[in-house]
């Protein structure tokens, strides 16, 4: 019993440094592509109108807030770097600064703040989550309209 | 299985018996329990050796008249089923807790040495096979290539060049009229996927989370504050600008603004 211990523990010793069994190492990733949407909603308490084709894998998100029409105001991709701050200037002079911090395992860390034209932070967060899921955060302007900020980060795979 | 049913009969010609080693070989190949080289062994010791091929025909033969006595056993224990044992239970029940009360509790001690010596026996050979197995996987995992996949990890806070870290932003400004929702650290919310993490909120409105039904990721949903709270927190905001050397609006100026802001 030792002996065939001994045996399969020397044997183990030899195969598996071998790069056959070698685990797949994750594709390096060092930038990300980011798409940035702005939406407007308007018509709250109204009947729920039919979503533009670019709206519509946010139409689950889109249906839980009190708004009946929904309109894309602008949208803007960007590649960044890992690790690298980069602010993108979005509609009515609001602005997005964000920088993501890593991606590993379809896994993003970002940091992200969101301004308004007179620089209130609309909101200021650091956040996990997968990619190329929609991060959806909206603002409720006044009662009857709302803006809205769609975030997809996506990693740019290196040779 | 005693030896002396055994042994007489296997002296071979000129006197020589089987060893020890083969009649353990030749009672292990009969129970079944031989792994494939024992087996190999066996057979190949019973081809030579007309005195193993005896050995193993006892095995047999004792084997059948062991089961015949089980199945005379049984047949007799079927017929005292039909008796009733659970007065002769009770009885001895009694006579135990008799014995107990005037001579002491039984002594198990004895059973148990004999049971730890059996299993400290049995747990050497698997010290020994476990010890190698753990060295080879320390050596394994000293020798292997791996580790982490290469990529740019940033752990230190989101802070801006120059500007204080965000805890204390909160800090120098009051708390009420901030009116800022500080969301405690590493919050979960489920999705279909894995969960989204935040590590921390901040806003100048009021931060409400919708969920999503479907497990998707939950929707931020900031409102704005209209009332006086704002404006006072406008003016921390303008005082910090001015530390910041950022000129700022006059506050007369402010107010029409915010006025104008909800139609």
């Amino acid at each position: 019993m030792i002996r065939l211990l001994s045996m399969l523990c020397i044997s183990a010793l030899l195969v598996a440094p071998h790069p056959l069994f070698a685990k797949e190492k994750s594709p390096v990733c060092h930038d990300v592509k980011i798409d940035v949407r702005i939406l407007r909603g308007t018509g709250a308490g109204g009947k729920h109108e039919p979503l533009s084709p670019r709206l519509q894998d946010l139409a689950p998100k889109l249906a839980k807030l009190p708004y009946g029409s929904f309109e894309l105001v602008a949208a803007k991709t960007e590649t960044v770097p890992i690790a690298t701050k980069r602010v993108i200037p979005l509609s009515d002079g609001h602005k997005l600064t964000l920088r993501p911090l890593y991606v590993e395992d379809e896994r993003i860390g970002m940091w992200m703040k969101w301004t308004d034209q007179k620089d209130m932070e609309i909101i200021d967060t650091r956040m996990h989550f997968s990619c190329d899921e929609n991060m959806l955060t909206g603002l409720e302007e006044n009662h009857e309209q709302g803006l809205l900020l769609a975030v997809k980060v996506s990693p740019v795979i290196g040779e | 299985m005693s030896e002396q049913s055994l042994s007489p009969t296997h002296k071979k010609p000129g006197g020589s018996q089987l060893a020890e080693q083969e009649e353990l070989l030749l009672t292990a190949y009969f129970d079944g329990e031989c792994g494939f080289l024992s087996k190999l062994r066996a057979h190949r010791l019973l081809r030579r050796n007309a005195q193993a091929q005896t050995f193993l025909e006892a095995l047999t033969s004792l084997s059948e008249s062991s089961l015949q006595s089980f199945f005379n056993d049984r047949r007799q224990t079927h017929e005292l089923a039909k008796v009733d044992l659970w007065e002769r239970v009770s009885t001895r029940i009694d006579q135990e807790e008799r014995a107990a009360f005037f001579l002491g509790k039984r002594d198990s001690t004895q059973a148990s040495s004999s049971k730890e010596k059996e299993s400290f026996f049995g747990m050497r050979e698997f010290f020994w096979g476990g010890a190698g197995a753990a060295l080879s996987f320390l050596f394994v995992f000293a020798l292997s290539p791996g580790g982490a996949p290469q990529v740019a990890t940033e752990s230190g806070s989101s802070s801006q060049a120059g500007s204080t870290s965000p805890v204390a932003l909160v800090s120098t400004a009051p708390q009420v009229l901030r009116s800022s929702t500080r969301v405690p650290t590493v919050t979960t919310v489920s999705t279909h996927n894995r969960p989204v993490e935040v590590d921390w909120m901040k806003s100048d409105g009021s931060v409400r989370m919708i969920h999503d039904t479907s497990g998707r990721t939950p929707i931020i949903w900031v409102k704005r504050r209209s009332n006086l709270p704002q404006i006072s927190s406008y003016r921390s905001n303008s005082s910090r600008r001015r530390r910041n050397g950022v000129q700022s609006q006059s506050l007369q100026q402010r107010i029409p603004t915010a006025t104008l802001v909800s139609k």
